[in-house]
């Protein structure tokens, strides 16, 4: 059985000879703006079951794209790579991940002459023997839209609105050219708290993107939505397509087309937020520097370096991959968002590193955004399902710091705790802002507590929230472009030809839906499942283990009844969640 | 009591609303066939080097691919006529990949575990 101990009780040598071999191992590269880690060894690459999931989620979406290809329907600038069985079997027991990928989710290129569709159902044909995404049966509606910022793959941004904006000036006549606010107004909308709001115009920062046959385009809107008096579903009213009102119109559900142009508009901008800050950014990115910090300062003797360890499976291999590959010129993010990489780099690295650690436990976040009542919005799944897993984690870390650490003077006395602390905070390592109540120190036990819940919260359902979304929402692309193909609406009168031209090109939707649809359908651990070297350690970090895996297990049962009464929300369910970014 | 989804039913269902009508056809006659397993094994042992020890499992593995909704149907067949050689070819990969996602080969074969199934319900994991 394995003993973890904490420095101040442990006289081995061999503690800290360790620790310095990872130090001269390990470092942060800044190359990208985000400090990730300088080395990446074999010991730090996914495990043949990892691959055996990959393999198990990229192997429907080769058939779905041959049967694609078979029907003749498009002449794609490249063609299927086709392997013999010899060929195939080489593959797949080699060490070349991306060889795998690019064989089952291969990029097609452009469509030859055009990639424009004809219909919005050339978006639908793409799914020849894979299921159209649940999505599809709701996404067109106005309701269908607000439930995106509730339950979508980017839940945490929208934020109850005390008064108009100044850059955003919206009136009551725009609330009331829904049905369901006939007789409001909008000022008693606010003072009731029933009026919400997406406020995206930091995008403006951002350029536009190109595709090789057309201009694309990124967008920094707003969108108000509200609650009618009553209560019932949130409905969007209002969306500015750009930062400023001046020469922009305000549109509304009355002008039909143009407001789908709008919609377009706002899905644009908050998928590629989503994409950048809220999936890469601040789950994969902030996630990567509090591994590498524990691998540099804490030994494998010390009892939170062996939690993080269950919850770091994964993290660095996939973080590479992102790095090296996915957001590299040419690759899916490149092909998918509106922006161009150079000012996307820019954004990422200025909102990562001005994310505020402690800002965002659940319970800040949700209360910063005044979106926490759930008298106000009585229907939000990402809140309400992630405040029981949040509780429940938070209890699993209280029990796990009071078995190490009876009172506050042991953390404080903790020197490689300590260092882990200073180490992520500084502005020359992790660079992770507000890191716990006194950032580059931990002082007591119940900051230990919360910091440990962010980091599992994070790396568990705050990314399965972000990730998995992404297959369930994004696969089928009209419910969720990252990019639009036209420059946002100027006056009114649009048709459904116009709608048609604002919606990225097939040949992006094919990579949109190979993309996501893998990202989002690799389950790989499951919450709660310690290994049984971590589990065995000692009798009280097991029985602590049992009683998360209860509290998780009746969450489970939780969820189930809610997504009785509800369009389904699977991705917060401790079921659906695994133990660290490992996709 | 609901009925068990037996792979012939589930094919039944999801087939008549793809394009994959054909290549279920050339699944079908290998598993139906009462030489199944020994087909089987005899295209693991030349492209994975599978020994007789593992025919138990392959046995295992033969009647999942035979009663369970959880594996795919192979495409190769779809949008033409394919025989002979290609054919062999285009179902020994079925079977391979199958073979790869159901068990634990490459687990096996990086770091010597021992040869066994997976949970192939994990395929289908949400909601």
């Amino acid at each position: 059985m394995v003993t973890y101990v904490l420095p101040q009780n442990d006289n081995n040598p061999s503690r800290q000879i360790r620790l310095s071999q990872n130090q001269a191992v390990y470092g942060y590269n800044m190359d990208y703006g985000v400090p990730v880690s300088s080395a990446f060894q074999a010991a730090d690459d996914n495990s043949p079951l990892w691959q055996i999931d990959a393999l198990k989620a990229l192997y429907p979406i080769r058939m779905n794209l041959e049967a694609l290809v078979a029907t003749g329907r498009y002449q794609f600038q490249y063609l299927l790579d086709k392997k013999n069985p010899l060929q195939l079997v080489q593959m797949l027991k080699g060490p070349d991940h991306q060889a795998v990928f690019t064989y089952y989710a291969p990029d097609l290129g452009v469509i030859l002459p055009g990639s424009r569709p004809s219909s919005i159902d050339d978006y639908k044909n793409i799914f020849i023997s894979q299921k159209i995404p649940p999505v599809y049966d709701h996404y067109a509606t106005d309701e269908g839209f607000a439930y995106t910022f509730l339950a979508g793959p980017n839940p945490a941004i929208l934020q109850r609105m005390t008064q108009i904006p100044g850059n955003f000036p919206i009136t009551s006549t725009h609330l009331t050219s829904v049905t369901a606010f006939a007789g409001d107004s909008l000022d008693a909308a606010i003072a009731d708290g029933r009026v919400f709001y997406i406020d995206h115009s930091d995008l403006a920062v951002l350029n536009n993107g190109k595709h090789p046959q057309q201009q694309k385009y990124i967008y920094a809107p707003f969108a108000a939505f509200a609650v009618p008096k009553g209560g019932g579903h949130l409905y969007p009213f209002a969306i500015q397509c750009g930062p400023t009102p001046t020469g922009r119109r305000i549109y509304t559900p009355a002008d039909n087309y143009s407001w789908k142009i709008a919609k377009n508009c706002v899905l644009a901008a908050h998928n590629t937020h989503h994409e950048v800050v809220s999936h890469l950014g601040v789950t994969h990115l902030l996630i990567e520097p509090i591994m590498l910090a524990a691998k540099r300062q804490l030994s494998v003797s010390h009892p939170i370096n062996a939690l993080l360890s269950e919850h770091n499976d994964g993290t660095m291999a996939i973080n590479h991959k992102a790095i090296y590959t996915l957001i590299q010129p040419g690759q899916a993010v490149d092909r998918l968002i509106g922006a161009d990489l150079q000012s996307t780099y820019a954004y990422l690295g200025a909102k990562r590193l001005g994310y505020s650690f402690r800002g965002n436990y659940l319970p800040s976040r949700l209360a910063a955004n005044q979106t926490a009542d759930t008298s106000r919005l009585t229907v939000y799944p990402y809140r309400d399902d992630g405040m029981l897993v949040w509780n429940a984690i938070q209890t699993w870390m209280s029990d796990f710091v009071r078995i190490f650490y009876p009172n506050d003077g042991v953390v404080q006395a903790d020197k490689e705790l300590q260092a882990w602390a200073a180490e992520i905070a500084s502005p020359n390592a992790g660079r992770v802002k507000d890191f716990g109540n006194t950032p580059g120190t931990i002082q007591s036990t119940a900051d230990l507590r919360d910091i440990l819940t962010m980091i599992i919260f994070t790396a568990g359902p705050q990314h399965a929230a972000v990730n998995f979304a992404q297959g369930t929402d994004m696969a089928y692309l009209p419910a969720n472009p990252l990019a639009g193909y036209t420059p946002e609406p100027q006056g009114t009168g649009h048709t459904e030809q116009d709608y048609l031209n604002n919606l990225p090109p097939i040949d992006v939707a094919v990579i949109q839906y190979s993309a996501v649809t893998f990202l989002g359908s690799m389950y790989y651990t499951q919450l709660g499942n310690y290994s049984q070297q971590f589990s065995s350690s000692s009798g009280t970090v097991g029985g602590a283990i049992a009683r998360f895996k209860s509290n998780l297990a009746d969450i489970n049962a939780t969820i189930d009844s809610r997504n009785q009464s509800r369009i389904p929300y699977p991705h917060l369910k401790p079921s659906n969640i695994p133990q660290s970014i490992n996709i | 009591m609901k009925p068990i989804l037996n792979r012939r039913k589930f094919f039944g269902v999801t087939m008549a609303a793809t394009a994959l009508v054909s290549s279920y056809a050339l699944v079908e006659p290998l598993l139906a066939s009462p030489q199944v397993e020994t087909k089987v094994f005899q295209i693991l042992r030349t492209h994975l080097h599978l020994a007789d020890e593992h025919r138990e499992l392959v046995s295992a593995f033969c009647l999942s691919l035979q009663s369970s909704p959880h594996h795919i149907p192979s495409p190769n067949k779809v949008g033409g006529a394919v025989g002979g050689d290609q054919e062999r070819q285009q179902l020994e990969a079925y079977v391979l990949q199958e073979f790869f996602v159901t068990t634990n080969y490459l687990e096996h074969f990086r770091a010597g575990s021992p040869l066994r199934m997976l949970d192939t319900r994990a395929l289908h994991r949400p909601a």
